[in-house]
């Protein structure tokens, strides 16, 4: 019946990803979602995986083919969260050769079988509270990966933030109809975006990062990262009036040595480019 | 296993042959909606097309499967209009019989008239889990119709969208911020119809986010 299955490609060509269909053992059209748990097999031991950490595609000594089960949204190397999205790939039943390409080109390639989808959840259909959970899930592995992984540790703040945003307008939700408080959602998602914030610096996307740290005006008692975080972006964009003003959220923050550092740039960016303005006019006017 | 694949084999499609359908009984409940009425056939029995067509839309699981073992090529019959039994399958939210349709190879990605496709007839009548479904199966999710309608425009402009949204919206390869023939983002139109709009954020592209090729 699904004959035409085999030999199927599915590509990923952004994150290198790939994935040939070898053989299918057919019992039902399911594929796991991205919140699902399953079981597989390692059918061929990765080539290429080099020094790479991976919890599942390390060989054995014996070489014997080895079962695993797996909990999607818990990987913490960057091998493990693309076999993540390579098995949300999969038909129940189904054994594929994968390859992950890497920026030198070298291309790890390795064999799976999905064995059992054990839960499977429409992301649509969880509760405010299981998001929560979800979301908080995935900002703890998006810590875990920050210092060496930082570009995967920015998707699991993303995916976080979208998750809880599905539950927008947060102040309809309450402890009694949807098993988690507004005010807790709130606060979650103020974190991750605060984590979003650091992200943003390092790709030097500085209006996003104001975007995101838009809280800092409103909250009475903003973080000392956000509103470091949202200064900086203020600086970096010229907008040195604001950067000032930002910094001064912080009641004491001239006995902090970051945010002295960064009035210091500040107030020497300010004056330098007020220097040059007066320049450019007296040319346009002498 | 899914309920899709377990029931009986008996020739249905010659009972349904020979069947006397009663008048009126291929009304879509859907007629709400003067541009998108599917045309009522009064003999689906005049050819196998017009019967997988009218089957799925009754939600006749064992007589589509009957037809398919009979002539699996049905599988890409289309009305007048253009829709595919997986265009009916999916405006009608009938995710087992949209299965059994993608296993025997229905184009996930096959066009209307208008230039529609199976997603965004799911997405029209806010039917999430035939659109999880379709995008699990190669459902292009930035398909654009006739006037540049993605999937997404579709979505915004259903008052109460918030679960077709959220499919939509946290697919990895969504580009949310396409506009449209008017010139208008899936947002702005989501900012007009209804109380699903606050969701329409996640597309902002301060939430883009690549992981690339490993190092």
């Amino acid at each position: 019946m699904m004959e035409w299955y085999i030999g199927n490609v599915w590509q990923d060509k952004t994150k290198g990803l790939s994935k040939k269909v070898m053989t299918l053992q057919f019992s039902s059209l399911d594929k796991p979602l991205p919140v699902s748990s399953v079981e597989f097999s390692v059918k061929k031991a990765p080539l290429n995986l080099g020094a790479r950490p991976s919890k599942y595609l390390a060989v054995s000594g014996d070489g014997a083919q080895q079962l695993h089960s797996l909990t999607m949204g818990n990987a913490t190397t960057p091998i493990d969260f693309y076999l993540e999205l390579l098995l949300q790939q999969f038909l129940l039943g189904e054994t594929s050769t994968c390859s992950i390409e890497t920026k030198t080109g070298d291309i790890i390639e390795f064999q799976l079988k999905l064995e059992r989808i054990t839960s499977n959840q429409q992301v649509e259909k969880l509760t405010a509270a299981e998001i929560y959970d979800l979301a908080l899930r995935y900002k703890t592995n998006g810590v875990a990966m920050f210092k060496d992984y930082p570009k995967f540790a920015f998707d699991y703040f993303i995916q976080a933030a979208k998750l809880l945003i599905t539950y927008k307008p947060f102040d309809k939700l309450t402890k009694a109809s949807n098993g988690i408080d507004g005010s807790e959602v709130e606060a979650l998602f103020v974190q991750i975006q605060t984590n979003l914030a650091a992200c943003l610096l390092q790709e030097k996307r500085y209006e996003h990062v104001i975007y995101h740290t838009d809280f800092v005006d409103t909250l009475e008692n903003p973080s000392e990262k956000s509103v470091y975080r949202r200064a900086v972006a203020f600086y970096h964009l010229k907008e040195f009036e604001k950067a000032q003003r930002t910094i001064e959220r912080v009641p004491n923050y001239e006995e902090k040595r970051e945010f002295c550092k960064l009035r210091d740039n500040i107030a020497t960016s300010w004056k330098n480019s007020d220097a040059h303005y007066k320049s450019v006019v007296q040319r346009m006017f002498s | 296993m899914g309920d899709y694949d377990s029931d009986e084999e008996k020739s249905q499609v010659e009972k349904l042959r020979y069947a006397k359908v009663p008048r009126g009984m291929f009304v879509s409940g859907w007629d709400d909606d003067a541009d998108e009425l599917i045309e009522e056939d009064k003999n689906p029995q005049a050819s196998i097309e017009r019967m997988i067509l009218w089957a799925v839309n009754e939600n006749r699981m064992s007589e589509v499967r009957e037809i398919l073992k009979l002539d699996a090529d049905t599988v890409n019959a289309r009305d007048n209009d253009g829709y595919t039994p997986l265009h009916r399958a999916c405006y009608n939210n009938f995710v087992d019989i949209a299965k059994v349709l993608l296993q025997h190879h229905a184009n996930p990605n096959a066009r209307t008239e208008l230039g529609w496709t199976p997603l965004h007839s799911a997405c029209k009548w806010n039917n999430s889990d035939c659109a999880q479904l379709l995008l699990q199966f190669g459902a292009d999710v930035n398909a654009e119709s006739d006037g540049q309608q993605t999937p997404l425009h579709i979505t915004a402009t259903v008052s109460n969208c918030r679960n077709t949204a959220t499919v939509l919206l946290l697919n990895r390869n969504i580009q949310a911020q396409t506009l449209n023939n008017s010139e208008e983002t899936a947002a702005v139109i989501a900012r007009r119809t209804g109380m699903s709009y606050p969701i329409f954020e996640i597309g902002h592209e301060a939430y883009d986010c690549e992981t690339g090729l490993i190092d």
